[in-house]
């Protein structure tokens, strides 16, 4: 599903976006800092905030995504689906030393903090 | 009931509309650019309307809409509302979103971003106005105040 050409768009070099939805059918949508590439069927997403996405994403767990390439701003669009939480491990350190490198580019220090990897299924890329 | 603090966002952050359809799928579109009306409380978000198939089909299902916007400095807001009318794009609409977009070009480029995909992406024209109508603003600049309403003693 997610093959080398998408991997630029998914190094956070440029923001992402994102739009849940709740229960009773509220859209949300939102930037969120980067969609992190798990195996080519399962991608990531940062848990830093108890915000609407992570509250829509506990009663509906479908959400749309959109990663740009830095480098050409093509973007693709992921539909996804929410499988389950990392709170150690591997995936969950990696994104949170990442977190703190943009943090601290960005002068976010002392509010990024990552609470968990939220790992999503990819089920479908389109341009 | 557009806060007058949200204006400058509206005017320069890059935007994106979402919404939601009958059984709370999700999609959204990039905006070029946007019209305010203060008096009638609407957004009129310009767009390309080959990208918008499953955006109008969504709207006329549910109306619900939820339209970002947001700065290179991370201030961004969110606005909800509800869906009131498409259409095409007028003269003045046009020099609204041809402002945007050259200084979305400008911005995107002053930070790194190379000039040719600045304009493949924003040099776009636009040719579908979405028009909601907003309910309730949010702020969504990280940070503490991060999800919090804007009330409407606080729109001056």
């Amino acid at each position: 599903m997610i093959k080398d050409k998408h991997m630029p768009a998914l190094q956070g070099m440029f923001p992402s976006w994102i739009t849940s939805c709740s229960s009773d059918g509220e859209p949300n949508t939102t930037v969120i800092s980067q969609i992190w590439y798990v195996d080519e069927n399962h991608v990531a997403l940062s848990f830093q905030f108890f915000n609407k996405t992570k509250k829509n994403i506990s009663e509906n767990p479908y959400a749309y995504a959109t990663i740009s390439d830095p480098s050409t701003l093509k973007q693709y669009n992921l539909e996804l689906k929410f499988d389950h939480e990392e709170t150690e491990g591997e995936l969950f350190d990696e994104m949170d030393m990442k977190l703190q490198a943009i943090a601290s580019m960005t002068g976010m220090t002392g509010i990024f903090k990552l609470r968990a990897a939220d790992v999503y299924k990819v089920i479908s890329i389109s341009e | 009931m557009i806060p007058n603090l949200t204006i400058n966002a509206l005017e320069q952050g890059l935007g994106h509309f979402g919404v939601s359809s009958k059984n709370n799928k999700t999609v959204h579109v990039d905006t070029l650019g946007v019209k305010i009306d203060n008096i009638q409380s609407t957004l009129t978000c310009f767009v390309i309307n080959s990208e918008c198939k499953n955006v109008l089909q969504y709207l006329s299902e549910s109306g619900r809409v939820s339209f970002f916007v947001g700065m290179i400095s991370h201030e961004a807001y969110n606005f909800k509302g509800q869906f009131v009318s498409s259409e095409k794009l007028n003269n003045e609409d046009l020099n609204i979103s041809e402002n945007y977009r050259n200084n979305v070009i400008d911005v995107i480029t002053s930070v790194g971003l190379s000039k040719d995909a600045a304009l493949d992406k924003f040099g776009k024209v636009p040719d579908l106005g979405i028009t909601f109508k907003v309910d309730k603003v949010y702020i969504q600049t990280p940070g503490p105040d991060a999800g919090k309403e804007i009330t409407n003693s606080e729109t001056k």
